[in-house]
């Protein structure tokens, strides 16, 4: 119903308040609180959704409560992506867990507000508060006050061992190094890969994704060779991630190209996109495998999938000296889908491949 | 028989709302996440007393103790959508 104006911190109702006073007030609220945050020098990017998690730890949520933003929010393939996830409001889940938070940080068991929730919000919310009294497991400990955000590497890696899966992700994204991995570091993360727990397991390959762009000897035979491994993972999310990664650093090998081939075949999107972005980093490619390239060339014309069939018009022009030539002869039967075949091969793709 | 208790969340998600709440309380203060809870009633007791929508920007802010005096407030009402273009 309106928005929060940071250049000229206002407040800009798009109706007034007596078409929907209770949108309208928690439209209000809304404003304040990101004003609150860009005046605090929030660290990072006010998003909707932080700023609702904000009004609901400040006790201003009740308003919110009964208004449904968002039924259910798509999310990007790659859940490690949290910058680029971010969700337009919070759904019922989320929102729940924040007023469980809320409850918790004030040590209210039984939160006389909780009365005005509805049931779809009212019973996840009670099983979250009950989680957090028993077990007191949250990054976020209201009660020490400590700020965490900034502390010092050896504590991440203490942190990163602890048993606790949600506590063990957030450490494990802040993992850094410039040097060598000790033992004891390279056997937590190699645990981490193996972990049964996919949240663990796609973070800690993000990880060394990262730390290895920067210190390249962090990819060592160890890590590349569990990594690899991952790759054939049966968690497409997992395995497209893996695949992704190996081929970043660099070390495909004849067997995680064989997997690749097969990833070409697979029914999800992302995981069509590992495969590809693997074979798009080699400058050749075996004949077995350029047909199955082309299989999804043509299943992604047949689907107008552009973005897919750019991607693949971009890596023809790496592998083949003539690749009009190779798109006419694999065309032929259905020369309707040439021009369009023909135009991706003279146009770079705009942008990466986005996968919702 | 025993039940173990579980959050409403994945781990991957409560991960990532933990993280953001973290985030949240080392800007604003932990204080903040100690405010009292205002009710609907308190709140929609604000349109329904005849305050105006500055009052009501001065009434959260205090809540917050957070000055909000230089927050300016306008309605802009969204232009329907131009559907025809006359032709001819």
């Amino acid at each position: 119903m309106g928005k929060y104006d940071v250049e000229n911190r206002s407040i800009v109702l798009d109706a007034e308040l007596d078409s929907d006073p209770s949108l309208g007030l928690a439209t209000l609220v809304n404003g304040v609180v990101n004003d609150l945050l860009y005046q605090n020098r929030f660290a990072g990017p006010v998003t909707p959704e932080v700023a609702e998690l904000a009004v609901v730890g400040t006790g201003l949520g009740t308003l919110r409560n009964g208004i449904g933003l968002v039924g259910k929010v798509g999310s990007h393939w790659d859940s490690t992506r949290w910058e680029i996830a971010a969700r337009p409001f919070l759904d019922f889940q989320t929102l729940a867990y924040a007023n469980a938070i809320a409850a918790w940080a004030r040590d209210d068991r039984t939160p006389a507000w909780v009365s005005e929730m509805h049931g779809e919000l009212k019973r996840p919310m009670q099983n979250s508060l009950k989680f957090l009294f028993k077990t007191n497991d949250s990054f976020f400990q209201p009660t020490k006050q400590k700020t965490l955000l900034g502390q010092p590497q050896d504590q991440w890696w203490e942190l990163a061992a602890i048993d606790s899966a949600s506590q063990k992700v957030i450490a494990i994204r802040h993992l850094q190094t410039n040097q060598d991995l000790s033992e004891k570091q390279q056997t937590l993360l190699l645990e981490h890969l193996d972990s049964p727990n996919r949240a663990i397991v796609l973070h800690a390959i993000a990880t060394v994704e990262r730390m290895a762009m920067d210190y390249r000897p962090i990819a060592n035979e160890a890590i590349v060779g569990r990594l690899r491994i991952l790759a054939d993972h049966r968690d497409d999310e997992i395995s497209a991630k893996a695949m992704c990664t190996v081929t970043r650093l660099k070390k495909l090998d004849e067997n995680t190209i064989d997997i690749a081939s097969n990833m070409l075949e697979s029914q999800y999107r992302h995981v069509i996109y590992a495969g590809a972005y693997a074979f798009s980093s080699l400058d050749s490619i075996p004949d077995h495998v350029l047909k199955l390239v082309d299989r999804a060339f043509v299943r992604a014309l047949q689907a107008c999938d552009y973005e897919f069939v750019g991607m693949f018009a971009l890596a023809y022009k790496r592998w083949l000296d003539d690749p009009e030539a190779h798109l006419q002869d694999l065309l032929q039967d259905s020369p309707e889908y040439l021009p369009v075949a023909l135009d991706a091969l003279n146009h770079e793709p705009d942008q990466v491949v986005s996968i919702g | 028989m025993f039940f173990k208790t579980k959050p409403n969340l994945p781990d991957a998600e409560k991960a990532r709302i933990d993280y953001h709440i973290q985030q949240i309380a080392e800007c604003i203060g932990f204080d903040r996440f100690r405010l009292p809870v205002l009710n609907r009633d308190t709140l929609l007791g604000l349109f329904f007393s005849q305050k105006t929508p500055t009052e009501m920007i001065q009434f959260v802010g205090d809540h917050l103790n957070h000055d909000a005096s230089g927050i300016q407030f306008r309605v802009v009402p969204q232009q329907a959508a131009n559907c025809g273009s006359g032709g001819g």
